[in-house]
């Protein structure tokens, strides 16, 4: 537990080091929901229906941006093989990039819902019991997977584009899950609901297995 | 010796797929309710099994690499997800051949289709993650355990055993099929 926590800590001193590059990433979630309005112009009314997929793709994007930043700091001086000298190590060090990732996208989710609610004159705070739910386990499975994928473009000089093309078409599933439990005028958002849930044990339970052997590698 | 059977195995294969290509043209007789497009059935439900199978075998050889690193395993992986991966490529052309005459429209995101979609392009992301790590350890590693997660790509694994006999397959949004999906899926974990 104590290595968990110095992990923990680590990555948040880190992370605090880094407020400029997350502020882009927050500037980047709004330019791709402004983008979106741009492009859906044609709609004289915006039904309520499209903004629960425009505030989870504006996750997507700028939380793939926050993924790919996941080992900035491990790759260069050979940290990472540091790392692994520690024994047992590999899960503590899964989870704690796992949690500051996490609440890197927690926050870009915030903040590209406020912005939505605004452009699209969506009324947040009453569907807040709608999409909270769905969301939270969204950003559980996209965190679990764009984490385990992270590490293996960590070293890759083109991982900007490699991550994205292994990615997306995973969390695809995962994305309509998200997506269609969140629209309860949807007749099967409850189910879409469980089928999420299942994504996300499925995930995090994958990562978690996997990464002990990605750390021997 | 191995490469006078490949020579062999090549021209019986040959043979086989013109016979067969033979007999659904001129022996098997012409559907009363989709005519002639039904043909392609031989090929597109043939193709997706075999899909099925060389992904799982090719799963089950990733994670065998996983543990015991051994080369063979991930070599064996490889062979089966290539060629999984081709026979992917022929169910996502026959199928659209198939719904434009029956269904109307070349792609109706059925659940099946689309999910035949995911899983081809989470393999195509499994040859260029692998074409592109230069590291050869990195890249049975890494290989290994996108393939592992291509392989539990859940409505691929399950989108033949589950579907149940009432749904309109022609409906995108089929409701009692995703119903049935989940209700089996969670039951499965319950298990």
């Amino acid at each position: 537990m104590s290595k968990f926590l110095a992990l923990i800590k680590k990555e948040w001193i880190l992370a605090g080091r880094q407020k400029a590059v997350f502020l882009s990433l927050l500037l980047f979630s709004t330019l791709v929901i402004l983008l979106i309005y741009f492009g859906l112009e044609v709609l004289e009314v915006k039904p309520k229906g499209i903004v629960p997929p425009v505030i989870w793709l504006a996750i997507v994007f700028g939380g793939t941006l926050q993924l790919n930043r996941t080992y900035d700091f491990e790759r260069d001086e050979d940290v990472l093989d540091g790392m692994r000298l520690i024994p047992d190590i590999a899960t503590q060090f899964y989870l704690s990039k796992f949690a500051v990732n996490f609440l890197m996208l927690a926050i870009i989710t915030v903040f590209s819902s406020f912005v939505a609610s605004i452009l699209f004159d969506y009324p947040l705070f009453t569907e807040l019991r709608n999409i909270i739910p769905p969301l939270f386990l969204g950003l559980l499975g996209l965190t679990a997977v764009g984490t385990t994928f992270s590490t293996m473009v960590m070293v890759h000089h083109k991982r900007d584009i490699l991550l994205p093309t292994i990615f997306y078409p995973l969390i695809a599933p995962l994305s309509i899950a998200v997506i269609k439990s969140m629209q309860p005028e949807y007749l099967d958002a409850a189910s879409w609901f469980k089928i999420l849930l299942v994504f996300d044990i499925i995930y995090v339970t994958a990562s978690l297995l996997v990464f002990d052997k990605m750390m021997e590698g | 010796m191995a490469k006078k059977f490949i020579s062999i195995w090549t021209i019986v294969t040959a043979m086989l797929i013109a016979i067969d290509a033979y007999l659904i043209a001129f022996y098997a007789p012409i559907e009363i309710n989709q005519g002639a497009a039904q043909k392609i059935f031989y090929w597109h439900v043939p193709s997706a099994m075999t899909m099925m199978t060389f992904y799982i075998i090719g799963g089950v050889a990733s994670v065998v690499y996983l543990i015991k690193k051994n080369a063979k395993a991930d070599a064996l992986a490889v062979s089966f997800i290539e060629i999984g991966f081709l026979f992917c490529t022929i169910v996502l052309v026959t199928g659209p051949l198939w719904a434009k005459p029956v269904w109307g429209a070349w792609w109706t995101w059925e659940p099946r289709l689309t999910s035949t979609l995911f899983v081809w392009l989470v393999f195509f992301g499994y040859f260029m993650l692998r074409a592109s790590l230069e590291n050869k350890d990195h890249a049975r590693l890494y290989g290994s355990v996108l393939a592992i997660f291509g392989c539990l790509h859940p409505p691929a694994g399950f989108k033949f055993a589950l579907k149940p006999a009432g749904c309109n397959v022609a409906d995108a949004d089929c409701f009692y099929y995703n119903c049935a999906f989940t209700r089996r899926l969670i039951g499965l974990f319950k298990i």
